[in-house]
């Protein structure tokens, strides 16, 4: 019994010793199925929880429409109407004016069918800015400068500092 | 059982070593930020974000308009600075220079801007250089020419041929003489015994003078300050260094006077006073500086003719523009109880530059308030 915990604390000692030295590690990759539901238009995730609800946009900021055009040179556009609807919750009927920063992506070919992009963005944006007060929509369009890059991704954030 | 908790131990520890944070490995003191994120240092003007939205929303609109992608051709735009009219002293190039970069990369090569201001010294050196060679072979061209010519060549004897200083049109301290020279000797090369130059300067009679004309392609008159004669003409005229107004002992001079006024005030030479005068005349116009060649007979008729440019204008190509680009920042701006805000319209335009008209606008408005006044640069 003895024998046997010295040689299972060597093996532990080396186990995890070995582990400590890899000079690299796998990256994670972005899971193909939650890639497949993601929709064109995300809120980035809330970056403070609290006991009463989340200080996420979501709570606030609605999507009134969306839609995908393309102009007469061939460019696409993108129109989201943006709605500021106000606290909806017992604890905060009035909810705050929104300021978000947006931005688009745009792809040449849609989400590959194991979930992974399709590749590097054609076209993205920079984060742009759009204040919302309450009960505002805001008709945000972004047009893309590459002929054929139809797919796109708009992640809406809390306005970036 | 004893044995058991020191195997755990070892475990958890050796595990907790796996879980370190690893080294930080950022600056102490600078935090990189994304061009779109807000400093949180205060100010109501625009930032950076603002720049970077009017960037990706000009470049879309300008590449879909129908003057610009309507046809095969490469549109040239030449831009102006964005007039500022704000309270703020900033830099209205960044945005154009922004504006370009998108443009630039998203159009294809199908816009094309001028360098405006930058690469000219350099530009105007590769011209110049060009220049130089290209003169070589004109000035030899124009001596073919005329040694070949039925004037030398039908004659049995050879042709006598004297050389008379080039004349200045318009063109003031120019030399024109050096070149009349590089002639002479390329016509003696290429017609060999067919003619024979008197010494310059020489009264003996020939059969034709070589002469010209050196002329600046510009309705006014243009000219170079030039310190070699101003030091020739000190030494010449020392009589002249004296006083001949008393109370400012400074010698007049009565020389050529591009700008039209009369006398000048001069202290060594001429040209110091157009120094003074007249800040064009620091350099070489800028101007096509043309050499018309002539070969005269004795009852002053001209028998040959030629005209080479020795050099040219050199141009900033904006002739060709088919659009001018540009804008300007306008804002209302309040003070008060410790806030400022600044209301602020960016507006860009392009101009046809024939009919003067608008063919498109662009506006951007965007309004700040902020308790921490900033000084913009």
């Amino acid at each position: 019994m003895q024998t046997f915990s010295k040689l299972f604390i060597i093996a532990i000692v080396m186990l995890t010793t070995a582990t400590g030295c890899e000079t690299t590690y796998d990256a994670h990759r972005t899971p193909s199925e939650k890639m497949q539901k993601e929709g064109s238009v995300v809120f980035v995730r809330p970056d403070m929880y609290t006991i009463l609800g989340t200080r996420s946009i979501r709570e606030y900021v609605e999507i009134s429409y969306e839609k995908l055009e393309v102009n007469e040179t061939g460019f696409p556009i993108v129109k989201v109407g943006l709605r500021n609807r106000g606290g909806q919750k017992w604890y905060d009927f009035k909810g705050p004016d929104v300021q978000l920063s947006i931005q688009t992506a745009f792809y040449n070919d849609p989400i590959q069918k194991d979930g992974f992009a399709s590749g590097p963005a054609a076209y993205k944006t920079n984060w742009q800015t759009v204040k919302l007060v309450r009960g505002q929509t805001f008709d945000y369009q972004v047009t893309c400068p590459v002929v054929g890059a139809n797919n796109y991704q708009m992640t809406i954030s809390e306005y970036l500092k | 059982m004893k044995q058991l908790k020191y195997i755990l131990l070892i475990t958890i520890s050796m595990a907790m070593v796996g879980c370190a944070t690893p080294v930080d490995t950022s600056p102490s003191h600078t935090k990189v930020l994304n061009p779109d994120q807000d400093d949180n240092i205060g100010g109501s003007f625009i930032e950076s974000s603002d720049i970077r939205t009017i960037a990706q929303q000009v470049t879309t609109e300008l590449l879909a308009l129908p003057e610009i992608n309507g046809g095969d051709d490469i549109i040239q735009i030449s831009t102006e600075s964005i007039k500022n009219s704000t309270r703020h002293l900033v830099d209205t190039n960044l945005l154009m220079r922004r504006l370009r970069l998108d443009l630039n990369k998203y159009s294809s090569g199908q816009l094309r801007f001028f360098a405006q201001g930058n690469g000219q010294r350099a530009r105007t050196r590769i011209l110049k250089e060009r220049e130089q060679t290209e003169v070589k072979n004109l000035i030899d061209d124009i001596a073919k020419q005329i040694a070949f010519s039925g004037v030398i060549q039908n004659s049995d004897d050879p042709i006598k041929l004297s050389v008379a200083p080039i004349a200045n049109t318009n063109l003031y301290n120019m030399n024109a003489d050096g070149f009349a020279a590089m002639l002479r000797s390329k016509i003696k090369q290429h017609a060999g015994t067919k003619v024979i130059f008197s010494k310059p300067g020489s009264t003996t009679e020939v059969d034709y003078t070589l002469t010209g004309e050196f002329f600046a392609q510009s309705i006014k008159n243009e000219g170079i300050v030039n310190t070699v004669e101003d030091v020739k003409w000190a030494q010449e005229n020392q009589d002249k260094w004296h006083d001949t107004d008393k109370e400012e002992n400074q010698v007049m001079g009565t020389q050529i006077n591009l700008n039209g006024s009369s006398r000048s005030k001069i202290k060594v030479g001429p040209n110091l006073t157009y120094k003074a005068i007249d800040r064009s005349l620091w350099y070489s116009p800028n101007v096509t500086k043309t050499f018309n060649v002539m070969l005269v007979d004795n009852e002053d008729m001209v028998v040959l003719e030629d005209v080479i440019n020795l050099e040219n204008q050199i141009k900033s190509g904006q002739e060709n523009a088919n659009f001018i680009l540009t804008g300007d920042i306008s804002s209302l701006s309040k003070a008060g109880d410790g806030k400022r805000s600044d209301y602020v319209l960016i507006g860009l335009y392009l101009i046809d530059p024939v009919s003067n008209e608008m063919i498109w606008e662009y506006g951007y408005e965007v309004k700040r308030v902020t308790s921490q006044s900033v000084l913009y640069r």
